[in-house]
């Protein structure tokens, strides 16, 4: 049995109340913070943790925050990401929906480790339940003095507001995400200036998952050494993955950072709908090159992934068995690319249409000879020429369903 | 129509930012939430409130697709089209809305009681396919579950 630590209260009746936290000792870890520690140690903690982003990209966490200038004198801001829309994913719905106050008491100690007194939540617009949770969450952690001015009597200061989306799958990108907080359209903005020293209203800001940061309290309470030792040893923790697709027991499973990807779909999921075989699997949500029947034998973390070069992103497990159609699989997801791709940058906004187009008449068994290697072609010519990583995000399926599956996309003979 | 908020709920918004602009987002959701869409003259009367042109503000309400510019009907239904969903079977489940219904995506009955819409991840992956009625989400959905909810509404 391994050790739950983001789910643990998961189960319990009104886990998402204040006073069902307090009773597993919610906003212990706050108290001991506010009371003696200084911020470096917050982040010298969460350093010592090898806490990496649980968004996507997995970049260390303390580094992220080191990013920051200490002697900055405007206002530096935290903005939590909590606008999840990768298909497959719905990891951080759960911390919002189950236990928010997880959440509010890992906010805070983030904001009070890079020193900002202003943090924004910006949840997704179709969160409806999430959304009634966190509010909730904030009208009673103002209440009994965990937000607010003189957080604990510690002198502290913190406001916490939250800022909906409204239907944009690019606004969970960080840069998007300022910008809509700020009332503009979406557009990802060119770097640099990273948002560390130049982000929401110009001035330096982070922006964090909601997985990442409920697990700070954790971090604090058991220490940066006891996380570190849970994980692999480039990326510490325990991780979140919902499991989904052609599997028994659809479903989110906490499990250690490098867990085996067959172990969890054996084991955890329950297998394959009817014992079927497994043809592929997209391991991390929508954005992930997929992996063969082949390349299973993995661990789950991020730099097992990248070696098998496809990527841990949220975490997502999408399985495939051998029914499936790839080409109506990978047609799905270029629709969603299409649909939500800004259309700031040609490639994307370009690239994502012919690939629609294109994957359409292969599906309606009207493809042509050269339409895989147009497929490829137009994918190589999207990667790393545009603002954000959405274009990427769009072109890696392509380049991996295409590559490992070409039978399925060459024109029936 | 009125689409206007009361001062207090502006004020409330405006508190939360430091400039006027960032709070567009807040007050177009609570003008939509008020009367179900944003209709011309509410974009000109966000506009004066933030001090934005009108166009500044039709950017917006364009590039967000939550935010509409013609009322829906009563009830708005949306299925959910991504991945785990269509494996799962949402092709089915809006297939049985048009064919209840009778209209097809994007469209509203003549009764103006039900429009239906397509969404892309509800991130309910785990209970595919899901779909959203108004605010509320269903998971696990089946053509039982759709005329369930078709005849609860009918006639609210």
């Amino acid at each position: 049995m391994t050790e739950k630590i983001l789910t643990k209260n998961m189960h319990k009746p009104d886990s998402h109340t204040l006073d069902v936290y307090e009773q597993g000792g919610g906003y212990d870890a706050l108290r001991r913070v506010l009371a003696s520690w200084n911020p470096e140690q917050v982040i010298g903690e969460v350093k010592k943790s090898n806490l990496r982003g649980r968004g996507g990209a997995g970049f260390p966490t303390a580094m992220k925050w080191g990013f920051v200038p200490k002697d900055s004198p405007k206002e530096k801001y935290l903005c939590v990401n909590a606008d999840e829309g990768e298909p497959g994913t719905f990891k951080d719905r759960y911390i919002l929906e189950r236990d928010p106050h997880m959440l509010l008491e890992g906010t805070v100690l983030a904001s009070y480790a890079i020193g900002a007194h202003t943090a924004y939540i910006y949840i997704r617009g179709e969160f409806v339940l999430a959304g009634q949770r966190m509010e909730q969450a904030i009208r009673d952690a103002y209440a009994r003095g965990y937000l607010g001015k003189n957080i604990l009597q510690s002198g502290y200061d913190l406001e916490v507001y939250i800022h909906y989306g409204a239907g944009s799958y690019i606004c969970g990108e960080e840069t998007a995400l300022l910008e809509s907080i700020e009332g503009e359209k979406g557009w990802p903005r060119v770097r640099p200036p990273f948002p560390a020293v130049e982000g929401l209203f110009r001035s330096p800001t982070v922006i964090n998952n909601v997985e990442t940061l409920a697990n700070l309290p954790h971090i604090v309470e058991k220490g940066g050494g006891w996380f570190a030792s849970l994980g692999t040893m480039r990326s510490g923790g325990t991780k979140l993955f919902p499991i989904t697709g052609r599997v028994n027991r659809p479903g989110l499973y906490e499990l250690p950072m490098g867990t085996p990807l067959l172990e969890m779909i054996e084991n955890e999921a329950g297998g394959v709908i009817g014992g079927k075989k497994i043809k592929g699997v997209i391991p991390g949500g929508a954005s992930c090159p997929v992996l063969s029947a082949d390349q299973l034998d993995v661990q789950m973390d991020f730099d097992s992934l990248a070696r098998e070069g496809s990527m841990l992103g949220s975490g997502a497990v999408i399985v495939l068995d051998e029914e499936d159609s790839m080409v109506k699989t990978l047609l799905n997801l270029e629709q969603f690319f299409a649909n939500e791709s800004c259309g700031q940058c040609t490639p994307c906004r370009e690239g994502t249409r012919w690939f629609v187009q294109i994957l359409t008449r292969i599906d309606q068994g009207k493809g042509l000879p050269g339409d895989p290697a147009l497929l490829l072609d137009i994918a190589e010519h999207m990667g790393g020429r545009t603002v954000c990583p959405l274009g990427d995000a769009a072109a890696g399926p392509v380049k991996s369903f295409v590559n490992k599956f070409m039978d399925e996309f060459m024109p029936i003979s | 129509m009125n689409f206007k908020l009361s001062e207090e709920e502006v004020e409330q918004i405006l508190s939360r930012y430091p400039n006027k602009r960032a709070a567009i987002l807040p007050l177009l959701r609570r003008i939509q939430k008020k009367v179900g869409h944003i209709p011309p003259e509410a974009e000109r009367y966000a506009a004066g409130l933030l001090s934005l042109n009108r166009s500044q503000v039709h950017e917006v309400v364009t590039f967000y697709s939550w935010f509409r510019e013609k009322p829906a009907g009563k009830h708005l239904i949306v299925v959910c089209e991504s991945i785990c969903c269509s494996l799962l079977g949402s092709e089915e489940v809006l297939k049985h809305l048009k064919d209840r219904l009778k209209i097809d995506v994007g469209e509203t009955t003549s009764d103006k009681r039900f429009t239906l819409e397509t969404v892309e991840c509800l991130a309910q992956c785990d209970n595919a396919p899901a779909i959203m009625v108004d605010d509320e989400v269903y998971a696990s959905v089946t053509p039982d579950v759709i005329d369930r909810i078709l005849s609860e509404r009918k006639n609210d």
